[in-house]
């Protein structure tokens, strides 16, 4: 019983030395920047307080908790800067790749621009700051922003080791999406109300687009913990998706005359959404296949 | 096997023909029985430039006459007055279900507007509230015997759209267990006792509307336009439903390809198909529009 509360005092401090190392990462300046508010804390229950539905995004990567904070210029809008602490830096990167749209700016580990709104992510964290309104310096102004609080994440983090398993060739680097649920996948790019995919919110998966001969096709790859549960993973889809395709269940013209291919090697599983030509789809998922053996070759 | 199992999928909306069906605005994959008898809605669409100001505010007069006109047409009364003695009692208890979110909040003289209708139907002061977040806990919602429901239309992060239907979110007491599938369950709310049957009236405020979310707070003033418009009705389901081919509309014309809501705003069909709360589907609503036309994109 002893040892019991004292690992739960050990957690609860633990706990709140994670939130001061987040509270960190808002100082009351940064540059040109001063906070005209005190920081606000979220958990993973709280955020819908903050940000309502959009919250569940962020829980789907594993959200740890939130700071936020309202910053004032001389002569800018205001902004709110909100920092995001994931489950992990390829949580962070995943986050990230949630809404792509935008320009590329170098900070942390990437950044983007759109619309006034900027957002990196370094280490576990993501970081927002969007302002209450768009003028001609906005941009300069919160990449200065975004760099001074980069500079305050010590760990650089990594991205997911599943992008070494999506082949180079077509690749289009700026289009590639990371997450475990298939709610997210859906958002990105609708496949099916249920989990057909068994992503079951903890697989590791990554689609992105690819160009070939003037076209434009989907990849997507998952890891399951297990061969058996990638086979699990591949049957239901082909049930649910493409059961014509016949026991093999290897490609299929679907509805829109678009082409849909599968495969299975090992724990993984990748399906080609679609591709303009069956040829087109099984080229792609062989590449995919292909650049998986040799990753594994390479690892070993 | 070739016959497929389990739910609802991609291909199932590409049958239905339409990047619209994808985007479950027009039509639900197997829909049948139900529907088909139901009789088809009227709505109205009422637009006037004069509501939006050059600067983005709005006309609270303009505003005012809008809703008036709006109601008496759909209720085919001579004025509003008339039209709000035809579903109001004086003896009744009225919750406004307004919307507060901060960046496109209800605007405070539609809510004065309804407030004078109610009036107007001999409805006393005490007897009406304007509540969001805090209805559930309200001492007037909780005996409120009408409902009136207004929202401005905007594109959500999970939902895919904030409708009529989403604007109920706040009637339960664990919001976030309706964001399951985009949120698709939303319509299940609308047949709890406390809500069921109260609601005479639902307003869908396209003044400037968002056709496009960004960052977590999800608003940014350069995906909203002046649409200067209200779409009204009694069928919850057939005003989001042309609310939302709206939104759609301005999204392919703004991103000039295709652009489907993501997510779907799937809770609309939904709403028609499996809760049987009214029609999504255009062919079964009637819209009487009043107003300009111009760019009115549907």
């Amino acid at each position: 019983m002893i040892l019991a509360g004292m690992l739960m005092m050990a957690t609860a401090e633990h706990g709140k030395a994670a939130v001061l190392d987040l509270k960190a990462l808002l100082p009351d300046h940064a540059g040109e920047w001063a906070a005209s508010e005190p920081i606000r804390y979220y958990d993973s229950d709280g955020i819908f307080d903050y940000i309502d539905g959009a919250g569940e995004v962020y829980r789907a990567y594993g959200l740890k908790g939130c700071v936020t904070r309202r910053y004032e210029h001389a002569t800018l809008p205001s902004v709110v800067v909100d920092v995001f602490e994931m489950g992990s830096s390829r949580d962070a990167y995943g986050v990230f790749t949630h809404d792509r749209v935008g320009e590329p700016v170098e900070v942390g580990g990437g950044g983007l621009y759109n619309a006034g709104w900027f957002r990196f992510w370094k280490g576990a964290y993501y970081v927002s700051i969007t302002p209450d309104e768009e003028v001609e310096r906005t941009r300069e102004a919160l990449v200065a922003l975004a760099t001074a609080i980069a500079a305050l994440i010590e760990s650089p983090g990594e991205k997911p080791a599943i992008l070494d398993l999506l082949p180079s060739a077509g690749l289009d680097a700026r289009s590639i999406s990371y997450f475990h649920d298939h709610l997210v996948l859906n958002a990105r790019y609708y496949v099916a109300d249920d989990d057909i995919l068994k992503l079951s919110g903890r697989s590791e998966a990554a689609i992105a687009e690819y160009s070939i001969e003037g076209d434009r096709a989907l990849l997507l790859i998952v890891i399951y913990d297990s061969e058996a549960d990638a086979k699990a993973a591949i049957d239901s889809f082909r049930q649910a998706y493409m059961p014509e395709a016949g026991e093999k269940g290897a490609v299929l013209r679907t509805e829109d005359g678009r082409w849909v291919a599968t495969a299975q090697f090992g724990q993984e599983v990748a399906v080609v959404f679609d591709a303009a030509s069956a040829d087109i789809a099984m080229r792609l998922l062989d590449d995919a296949t292909r650049h998986a053996v040799e990753q594994r070759g390479t690892h070993q | 096997m070739t016959t497929r199992s389990g739910g609802i999928t991609r291909r199932d909306f590409l049958k239905a023909g339409t990047g619209a069906a994808i985007a479950g605005i027009a039509g639900w994959p197997g829909s049948g029985g139900g529907a088909e008898s139901r009789a088809a809605s009227r709505i109205v669409l009422i637009r006037d430039p004069r509501a939006v100001q050059p600067d983005g505010t709005l006309s609270a007069e303009a505003l005012g006459e809008m809703l008036d006109a709006a109601v008496a047409t759909l209720f085919e009364k001579k004025n509003a007055a008339d039209a709000w003695k035809s579903i109001i009692k004086p003896t009744d208890a009225v919750g406004i279900k307004t919307n507060v979110w901060a960046p496109l909040p209800t605007p405070s003289a539609l809510e004065a507007t309804i407030k004078r209708g109610l009036a107007a139907a001999g409805v006393a002061e005490r007897d009406v509230g304007i509540g969001d977040r805090d209805v559930l806990g309200d001492s007037l919602f909780k005996r409120a015997t009408a409902l009136v429901n207004i929202r401005p239309m905007r594109t959500h992060h999970w939902a895919g759209l904030g409708t009529c239907l989403k604007n109920y979110i706040m009637f339960v007491p664990e919001p976030s267990d309706y964001h399951g599938n985009a949120c698709e369950p939303l319509g299940a709310i609308w047949n709890l006792p406390h809500v069921k049957g109260k609601t005479r009236l639902n307003v869908l405020v396209m003044m400037t509307p968002l056709f496009h979310g960004i960052g977590p707070h999800h608003f940014s003033k350069s995906y909203t336009w002046p649409y200067a418009g209200l779409i009204i009705g009694t069928d919850p389901v057939a005003v989001d439903a042309t609310g939302a081919r709206i939104i759609q509309a301005r999204r392919d014309a703004h991103f000039k390809k295709p652009s489907p809501i993501s997510p779907p705003p799937r809770h609309i069909a939904a709403a028609d198909i499996k809760y049987g709360l009214g029609n999504s589907d255009p062919a079964r609503i009637e819209i009487v529009r009043i107003g300009s036309e111009l760019d009115a994109l549907i």
